[in-house]
């Protein structure tokens, strides 16, 4: 049992909290009655862990695999992010290697520094101490369907990588390419559930997204792309393409990053922060409130077409 | 014949009530005025208060990024002995920084979940004396 707050029939005088256990702090809060748990890595959800990984074949042990994530995998494989010998990157390194090595603006860095904090089961814990686990990504909640997969099984797989790089366009993938291989991922993972296929064709176009914005250049046509031989380097050798890093225009890549933003930020609205029925529905809504905003009409709409 | 904040509504016949949310506002103060959310929903079947509370804070966390800040989480005594969590944190908003609290109690089934929403700077001791009462006032209905 952590702390408990509360009253046996009175108000109580020492947990109440105070104006200034209510108002913004520099440092998470820590009054009588309102401490948070003492942090501890271990899975809040055993049941997140991983029921699409499971399905696609993935070892039940994470041990001596490849990091799921082609760039985490290419980061930590040629030394430039640090990590424990138990898979645990400090938010602070994956940050300052972000925009080393991959010149990842600052609002995209925040995005994945969330995502990170929810890539584990242990999301309090990463939440906490600001860190996360790169070996346990499959147990996590954005290992999803509809991807790559080419790492999912730990090694790099020859056949999946192929079946990516069968929707080039003259050697590169564009984003057409891009779409067209998710299109074909879903359909090969419908077998998991069709939410499941089409949710996890949401965070594919995101990450597709992200590796254009980070190691796309403009083609002989103009289309942004990246060629399917750094694509292998990345997949296969662990190898961060820095040349096209170093070649992008930086503000090619704070363009692209931006709008890869507003569509991360779209998605996440879409899917959660305009239905009331979700914790970060009530969130948006007490805010609204607050601020003398009324509820929207559209979503009440997401709300009743997400019960139907 | 439901009431429904000065209406009042016969919902078709057979259906039964699947979720509920009600919402209040404190008077205003310097152009806001705190929020309180009730809601009551069905959750899935041998859901645990801890799975919930994770899924709110990855939700959350999701989906507001890192316009969340100063997060914790204790354990919540209700007024009738049951228990319940209680996540407080920041939300750095366009309208500037707002605290919110997340109450939860689980019953059979069904999730309540509190939502309190107050300026984080705006809200003196009395006001958070009556938060914190009407928080512990959650109780199962019999």
């Amino acid at each position: 049992m952590t702390s408990r707050i509360g009253r046996p029939g009175v108000l109580p005088v020492i947990t109440a909290p105070s104006v200034d256990e209510l108002s913004l702090s520099p440092q998470p809060l820590a009054p009588s009655g309102w401490r948070a748990a003492a942090p501890q890595r271990r899975p809040t959800s055993p049941a997140v862990a991983p029921p699409v990984a499971e399905a696609l074949g993935t070892p039940v042990s994470h041990k001596d695999m490849d990091i799921v994530c082609p760039v985490l995998n290419a980061l930590v494989g040629s030394g430039k992010l640090k990590m424990a010998e138990d898979g645990t990157v400090k938010f602070s390194d994956l940050s300052a290697a972000l925009k080393s090595e991959l010149g990842v603006t600052a609002d995209l860095r925040a995005a994945a520094l969330a995502a990170a904090t929810v890539a584990n089961p242990t999301t309090l814990h990463n939440l906490t101490n600001r860190e996360f686990n790169v070996l346990e990504l499959r147990s996590g909640r954005l290992k999803h369907a509809a991807d790559s997969a080419i790492l999912t099984g730990g090694r790099f797989d020859e056949d999946k990588f192929q079946a990516l790089v069968s929707h080039a366009e003259d050697g590169r993938m564009t984003e057409a390419s891009f779409a067209n291989a998710i299109v074909a991922n879903t359909r090969r993972d419908l077998h998991l559930g069709e939410k499941v296929a089409v949710d996890g064709a949401g965070i594919s176009k995101v990450e597709f997204g992200l590796a254009l914005s980070a190691f796309g250049t403009p083609g002989p046509d103009g289309k942004l792309g990246i060629a399917v031989e750094d694509l292998r380097g990345l997949y296969q050798y662990k190898q961060i393409p820095s040349h096209l890093v170093d070649k992008a225009s930086v503000l090619e890549l704070a363009k692209v990053s931006a709008s890869i933003g507003r569509k991360v930020d779209a998605q996440f609205a879409a899917r959660a922060l305009h239905g009331p029925a979700t914790a970060s529905g009530l969130s948006s809504a007490g805010v609204r409130a607050v601020a003398g905003q009324g509820t929207e009409a559209s979503a009440l709409a997401a709300l009743s077409a997400g019960k139907a | 014949m439901h009431e429904l904040n000065g209406f009042r509504v016969e919902p078709p016949p057979g259906y039964r009530m699947d979720e509920a949310m009600s919402s209040w506002r404190a008077p205003l103060s310097d152009r806001l005025s705190a929020s309180f959310i009730a809601q009551s929903k069905k959750t899935r079947l041998g859901a645990t208060l801890e799975e919930l509370t994770t899924e709110t804070v990855m939700e959350l966390s999701t989906s507001l990024g890192a316009g969340l800040k100063d997060m914790s989480k204790a354990e919540f005594t209700f007024d009738d002995g049951g228990t319940g969590m209680l996540l407080g944190f920041t939300l750095q908003t366009g309208n500037g920084p707002f605290r919110q609290y997340f109450a939860l109690r689980l019953s059979g089934d069904r999730l309540c979940t509190l939502t309190v929403t107050a300026s984080a700077t705006g809200l003196d001791q009395r006001g958070a004396d009556a938060l914190l009462a009407s928080i512990s006032s959650l109780r199962v209905a019999s």
